[in-house]
């Protein structure tokens, strides 16, 4: 077999023109003024991805570059080379579509599985009270930016106060947990975790709870978020999904890349939808232990998204949170069995 | 090699012949392997995809290849790795230590930058010689950080001269063999696109805003000063006028690159032979915005076909005059290789201006 080739040296940019001729004994280029004989055994081939140019790699950076498909293929059979897996795949459009499957039901566990499972994994393994330093440090830059202190008297603090300690005395992790009250008129009725173990409740919030079984459901919900580490899996769980995206949509430039930032987006809301179920449950739970009624905790969310005048008219799949009223426990029972 | 005679010049236009189909089960090839592997097959399918790419890219005859070794590029990005996980978990530690280690990797920067074009460059072939650039390290610094602070306390006037300094450090740096490109664009033609993209868009926001303001006091004149209607009112004129305000943003982003990108290749030469870029603002904008809306319809299974049909449209218009012999440009024996150093450049893969 013969096919047209170029011969480039290695030395400079220049080329010679000439034929290259295949035998299972023997392999031959030949240009004007130049032979290069090859014992197909030592052969160096490198096969294009997709159809392009085959090259032989010779000694000193010379290479022989040809075009013609059949030639190549007959060439590495002569040598006894074995094409890459991958290079076979990508030669079939039946290996395409089994890509696609694996492609999209890989990317599926990975992602709602693979990267929650791992992040569980890590945050548990790094010692709790690495967090102290940043709940100190970033309360200390909330109280100078958006915090006043409480106006609660101290009996009803107190009395507070007295709730969340049943709720850390449930087991020896949570000893360390604190509860703050702070007034703020930016962020209005609220409770929140902060990483480390202190949980801070608004004047607002207190006003606005008609009951102690109330203020008892959110302070659970919140004591759930500190003692699963959510505040560190979300951040391992969106930085990794991110990367995973990006590099599962390849290298988009400019506008286009905004197309990968709808996926993300979704991953990381479910993410949080997630996490605000786990705290829930952790939340119901108690109060199950305590013989309070479970729906405790909707009825105040509910009452919150009517004062802050919130219609809830986010869909349910783009939102951080869970509905409101999704956030019963009987809704959550029917959404499981559904 | 300057000393070398000029031959009797041809204008040659770049060929591509990369097709969608072909590309596509390449990609998805690629991704299942990618995920089969949790990642580690992401350095064997970024060198097959360049592959694909610089193979289906030929001027004059020659084509392109790429040889990085994807070991290297998994080394390079293991460490990218580890060190994006100490930064975030490094706020555990102290709540600046994430801001400290940004600091550090500002610094590193133009190093990065070097190593990162010395890897991409020694590992790219055309016609059995490899490109090459210049560990010019202090050139680097001066291009970035003497950019970034003459653009700040000039409050981004001097924006077009950082861009410029950038470019012109990026051309003269590099080389094909033993031969070194040379910068030659107009200092005067960067400023003028910089100011006519900031002239243009601020004039469009203008009309658009004028625009708008006249429906809603039209509207208001019709509808009358009922409540209701009015807050609805001004909520549609919101949406009316936010849609024109962001395509403006976007045509002024992509005017700004695609002049710039031309301005870049057309003062890049190389011994006696140079480039010719004639890319279209408006076929750009067209090819980026039908791209987008292919990809986000398609959930992301178009994104070959749009990578193929934008380099098509890059080559096509792109043209190289050769007026010297191949034969005149030799290799550079002296740059074999790659160290750690570039391996963890190319991780951090610092986007440059030219860079479309």
């Amino acid at each position: 077999m013969q096919t047209r080739a170029h011969y480039f040296d290695g030395q400079n940019a220049g080329s010679k023109q000439g034929t290259l001729q295949a035998s299972p004994a023997h392999i031959q280029f030949s240009a004007e003024g130049i032979s290069v004989d090859i014992v197909p055994h030592d052969l160096r081939i490198e096969a294009p991805v997709g159809s392009g140019r085959w090259r032989i790699i010779l000694v000193d950076n010379a290479s022989i570059e040809f075009a013609d498909e059949s030639f190549g293929q007959y060439v590495e059979q002569c040598a006894g080379k074995e094409r890459s897996i991958a290079g076979l795949l990508e030669k079939s459009w039946r290996a395409a579509l089994g890509a696609l499957v694996v492609a999209i039901v890989g990317a599926w566990l990975l992602l709602t599985f693979g990267v929650p499972i791992g992040a569980k994994y890590v945050a548990f393994s790094i010692p709790a009270d690495v967090d102290q330093t940043i709940s100190d440090e970033s309360i200390e830059i909330m109280d100078s930016f958006l915090f006043a202190t409480s106006k609660l008297d101290e009996s009803e603090q107190a009395h507070i106060q007295k709730l969340f300690s049943d709720i850390t005395s449930q087991h020896a992790d949570y000893d360390t947990y604190r509860l703050e009250f702070r007034a703020s008129d930016i962020i209005g009725a609220n409770a929140f975790a902060v990483p480390g173990g202190l949980v801070i409740m608004t004047d607002q919030m207190v006003d606005l709870a008609d009951s102690d079984a109330e203020i008892i459901g959110v302070l659970a919900h919140e004591v759930g978020h500190l003692a699963q580490r959510h505040s560190l899996r979300i951040i391992l769980q969106n930085s990794s999904s991110a990367i995973i995206i990006a590099g599962l949509t390849g290298d988009l430039t400019n506008i286009t890349a905004l197309s990968a930032a709808i996926p993300t987006f979704l991953m990381q809301s479910k993410y949080s939808r997630d996490f605000e179920r786990e705290a829930d449950e952790f939340s119901f739970a108690y109060l199950r232990s305590i013989g309070v009624d479970t729906n405790v905790l909707a009825d105040l969310l509910t009452r919150l998204e009517e004062d802050q005048g919130e219609a809830g008219e986010i869909p349910g799949w783009l939102s951080s949170h869970p509905q409101s009223e999704e956030r019963r426990p009987s809704q959550m029972e029917t959404g499981h069995a559904e | 090699m300057d000393d070398t005679a000029p031959v009797a010049s041809k204008t040659v236009t770049v060929q591509f012949s990369g097709e969608a189909g072909e590309y596509f089960r390449i990609w998805i090839v690629n991704i299942a392997l990618t995920i089969l592997t949790l990642g580690v097959y992401s350095a064997w399918a970024t060198v097959r995809k360049r592959r694909y790419f610089y193979s289906h890219t030929a001027i004059d005859e020659g084509s392109f290849d790429f040889h990085a070794s994807p070991k290297a590029i998994l080394i390079g990005r293991l460490i990218a790795a580890a060190l994006f996980g100490a930064y975030l978990l490094s706020d555990r530690i102290h709540l600046f230590a994430p801001l400290a280690l940004l600091v550090v990797v500002f610094f590193l920067v133009p190093w990065l930058m070097v190593r990162s074009r010395v890897f991409n460059m020694r590992n790219t072939s055309y016609r059995g010689i490899r490109f090459n650039f210049q560990r010019n390290y202090k050139g680097a610094a001066k291009a970035f950080f003497l950019g970034i602070l003459v653009t700040v306390f000039t409050f981004g006037v001097m924006t077009p001269t950082a861009a410029f300094w950038r470019s012109q450090f990026f051309v003269n740096n590099s080389g094909y063999g033993q031969t070194l490109f040379k910068f030659d664009a107009d200092h005067n033609t960067f400023i003028a696109i910089f100011w006519k993209m900031v002239g243009l868009s601020l004039l469009s926001v203008i009309v658009v805003a004028i625009a708008g303001g006249l429906i809603a006091a039209l509207a208001d004149e019709m509808l009358g000063d009922s409540g209701s209607s009015s807050l609805f009112l001004t909520q549609l004129v919101g949406y009316v006028t936010i849609l024109p305000i962001v395509l403006v943003y976007v045509v002024a982003g992509v005017y700004y690159r695609v002049r710039l990108y031309n301005c870049v290749w057309n003062g890049t030469c190389i011994s006696n032979s140079r480039f010719i870029s004639l890319l279209s603002v408006r076929k750009m904008t067209l090819i980026y915005l039908t791209n987008l809306v292919a990809i986000v319809a398609s959930f992301g299974l178009l994104i070959p076909w749009a990578q193929i049909r934008l380099a098509k449209y890059r080559a096509s218009v792109m043209e190289v005059v050769i007026a010297d012999e191949w034969s005149s440009f030799t290799a550079d024996k002296s740059a074999q290789g790659s160290a750690l150093g570039d391996e963890i450049g190319n991780a951090f893969d610092i986007e440059v201006d030219i860079g479309i």
